[in-house]
C-alpha cells in the first residue's frame, strides 16, 4: 500500500495529504474571506505547494474574462465633464460667459451636479457588478444541485444551458455526496485514517470540479 | 466581386453571411413556422482569413456539430449551416479570433445551433464550448480546450495540450500525444492509443484505457476503469475509485509492476511476469473490485 501519511510539504498532486484535507476544509472560508490573515495564508502557501490544491483554488476563483464589467477610463469624469460641456454649451466658453448671469450660473452649476452624480452612480453600479467569488461549500451545494443560481442575469439560452447542466449532474452530485457522507462516517470510527481522508479529499475535489462545469455552462 | 480574398475580414464575412442568413430564416419563418427548425448554409464561404500560426480561437456554438480540422496554411475556413434561430456573430486580429452563434430572438431559450467544419491551423489555440452537441477535432498540436454538457467530444491524432470536460457527453480519444486531461461526469471515457501524460477524472462515467502509454492517473467514483493491452511502455499509471470496480488486463509475461488494493473490495491479482520496463500500475478502491487479468481481454468484474 501506498504510505499516505507523508509529511512532504510539497505533493505533486498524485496523492491528497491531511493538508490537502485542511486545505478543503478552509477553503471555503478563505474564498468568503471569513478567514484571518494568518489562515489565509497557510490556504495561499498550501496551495502553492500542493499541484491538486493549486488547481482547486485556481478553478474556485477563476473568473470568466466576460462576467467583467469593463473597467472604466482613468479619464472618465474629465471627459463625461468635457461632454456636458460642449453640448451644453454649444458655442462653448464665449456662450458660457455670455449666459452667466446669476439665475442661469446656478442652474447651470446645478446641471453639472446632477449629471456628476448620475456619472457617479454609474461608476458605482459599474464597480458593484463586480460579484463577489461566491464560496463553494454547504449553501452552494445546495443551489448548485437547483436551477436557481444563476438565472437572474443571464439570458434564455443561458437559462436553458445552465437547466440543462443541472439536470445532467443532479445525479453526479447525488453521487459524490452519498459516497462523501460514506467516507466521514468511516473517518469517524478512523479519524486517525489517512487513506480514507485521501479518498474524502478526491470526492471533494471531483464535487468541486462539476461545480465549475455546471457554472460553466451558464456563461 | 470576390469575397474571399485574403483582405476581406472575418468579420465582414460574417456580417454578410448573418445578413444573408437573416434574410433567408426570416423567409422562412414567415413561410412556415416549422421552418425555426431549418438550417441554411453560411454564404458566403468563411474562407482564407489568414491568421498567425498560433493563433488564439474561441468557438461558442450551444447546439449541433462542430468538426475541427487541422492544415498546414496560416488562415481558418468556416463552412457549414446555421439553424433558423441563430446568428453568427465574431470579431478577430489576426492573432485572435472568436466567433459563434447566438439566438436570433431575444427571449427565445431554444439553444442557437449550427453545423460547422472549421479548418484551423495545426498549432492553434483553440476553445469549443457546446451545450448539446458533438464536437469532432483532428490533428491538433497547439492548444485544444473543448467544453460540453450533452452530446459527444471525440479528438484523434492530437497532441499538444488537450482539455476535454464534460457532464453528460461521452469522451473519446485516440492517437494523441503531449498532456491530456479529462474531466467526465456521467459520459463514458474512452482512450485508445495516448502517450505522454494523461489526467482523467469522472464520476460515474466509465473509464475504457487501451494501448496506453502514458504516465496518467484515472479517478472515478462510482465508475469502472478498465485497461487493454497495458504493457505502459514503461509508464507508471495511477488509478483510484470509491466504489468503480477496476478491471486490468496485462500480459502475462510482460505485466507493469502492480501496486493494488481495495479497503472493502475483494482483489483478484494472478501470478504474474512483473517489471518496472513494462511500467507500474498503482491501483486503489475504497470498496470496488480489482480484477486483474493475464490476458488481452479485460477480465469480469461483474459482482
Amino acid at each position: 500500500m501506498t504510505d499516505n501519511s507523508s509529511n512532504d510539504s510539497f505533493n505533486d498532486g498524485s496523492l491528497p495529504t491531511p493538508e490537502c484535507a485542511a486545505f478543503n476544509v478552509a477553503l471555503a472560508e478563505y474564498l468568503a474571506g471569513r478567514l484571518d490573515d494568518a489562515d489565509a495564508e497557510k490556504v495561499e502557501l498550501h496551495a502553492v505547494e500542493c499541484a491538486r490544491c493549486e488547481v482547486l483554488l485556481e478553478r474556485a476563483t477563476r473568473r470568466s474574462v466576460a462576467s467583467f464589467a469593463p473597467v472604466p477610463a482613468d479619464d472618465l469624469r474629465a471627459t463625461t465633464l468635457a461632454a456636458i460641456a460642449s453640448t451644453t454649451a454649444g458655442a462653448g466658453e464665449p456662450r458660457l460667459r455670455e449666459a452667466q448671469t446669476p439665475g442661469v450660473a446656478r442652474r447651470w452649476r446645478t446641471g453639472v451636479g446632477v449629471v456628476t452624480l448620475a456619472a457617479a452612480a454609474a461608476l458605482v453600479l459599474t464597480v458593484m457588478r463586480r460579484e463577489p467569488v461566491a464560496p463553494p461549500g454547504e449553501d452552494e451545494r445546495i443551489v448548485q444541485t437547483s436551477e436557481r443560481p444563476m438565472l437572474s442575469d443571464v439570458n434564455a439560452v443561458q437559462q436553458g444551458a445552465a437547466r440543462l447542466a443541472n439536470e445532467g449532474a443532479r445525479a453526479e452530485f447525488e453521487a459524490l455526496d452519498e459516497a462523501a457522507r460514506e467516507l466521514e462516517r468511516a473517518l469517524e470510527a478512523a479519524p486517525g485514517d489517512n487513506e480514507l481522508r485521501g479518498y474524502l479529499s478526491s470526492v471533494r475535489s471531483r464535487r468541486g470540479e462539476l461545480m465549475e462545469r455546471v457554472k460553466m455552462a451558464a456563461m | 466581386m470576390n469575397l474571399c480574398t485574403r483582405d476581406v475580414s472575418l468579420l465582414t464575412l460574417m456580417v454578410l453571411a448573418l445578413l444573408h442568413t437573416g434574410v433567408m430564416s426570416a423567409a422562412a419563418q414567415a413561410g412556415n413556422g416549422a421552418a425555426a427548425t431549418a438550417t441554411q448554409p453560411i454564404t458566403p464561404k468563411l474562407r482564407g482569413f489568414r491568421v498567425t500560426p498560433d493563433v488564439t480561437m474561441r468557438i461558442y456554438v450551444p447546439a449541433g456539430r462542430i468538426r475541427l480540422a487541422t492544415w498546414a496554411r496560416d488562415s481558418i475556413a468556416v463552412s457549414g449551416s446555421i439553424g433558423a434561430n441563430a446568428s453568427l456573430f465574431g470579431g478577430s486580429t489576426r492573432t485572435h479570433v472568436k466567433f459563434g452563434v447566438e439566438a436570433r430572438m431575444t427571449g427565445d431559450s431554444t439553444l442557437p445551433r449550427a453545423e460547422l467544419t472549421i479548418t484551423i491551423p495545426r498549432a492553434a489555440r483553440v476553445w469549443i464550448k457546446m451545450i448539446d452537441g458533438d464536437i469532432d477535432a483532428r490533428g491538433t498540436t497547439g492548444e485544444l480546450e473543448a467544453y460540453v454538457v450533452r452530446g459527444s467530444i471525440a479528438v484523434h491524432d492530437a497532441s499538444g495540450v488537450i482539455v476535454l470536460e464534460s457532464i453528460d457527453a461521452p469522451v473519446d480519444v485516440e492517437r494523441t500525444s503531449g498532456d491530456l486531461r479529462v474531466r467526465g461526469s456521467k459520459g463514458r471515457v474512452t482512450l485508445r492509443g495516448v502517450s505522454g501524460t494523461a489526467s482523467v477524472a469522472t464520476v460515474s462515467g466509465l473509464v475504457s484505457l487501451a494501448d496506453f502509454t502514458a504516465d496518467g492517473r484515472v479517478e472515478t467514483i462510482g465508475g469502472d476503469v478498465t485497461l487493454l493491452g497495458g504493457s505502459l511502455g514503461g509508464a507508471t499509471l495511477d488509478v483510484q475509485t470509491h466504489s468503480g470496480n477496476i478491471a486490468l488486463g496485462v500480459m502475462a509475461a510482460r505485466s507493469p509492476v502492480l501496486d493494488v488494493a481495495s479497503r472493502a473490495g475483494p482483489v483478484k491479482l494472478p501470478p504474474l511476469v512483473q517489471s518496472a520496463a513494462n511500467g507500474r500500475i498503482t491501483a486503489r478502491s475504497f470498496k470496488g473490485r480489482i480484477v486483474i487479468g493475464t490476458t488481452d481481454a479485460v477480465p469480469n468484474v461483474k459482482r
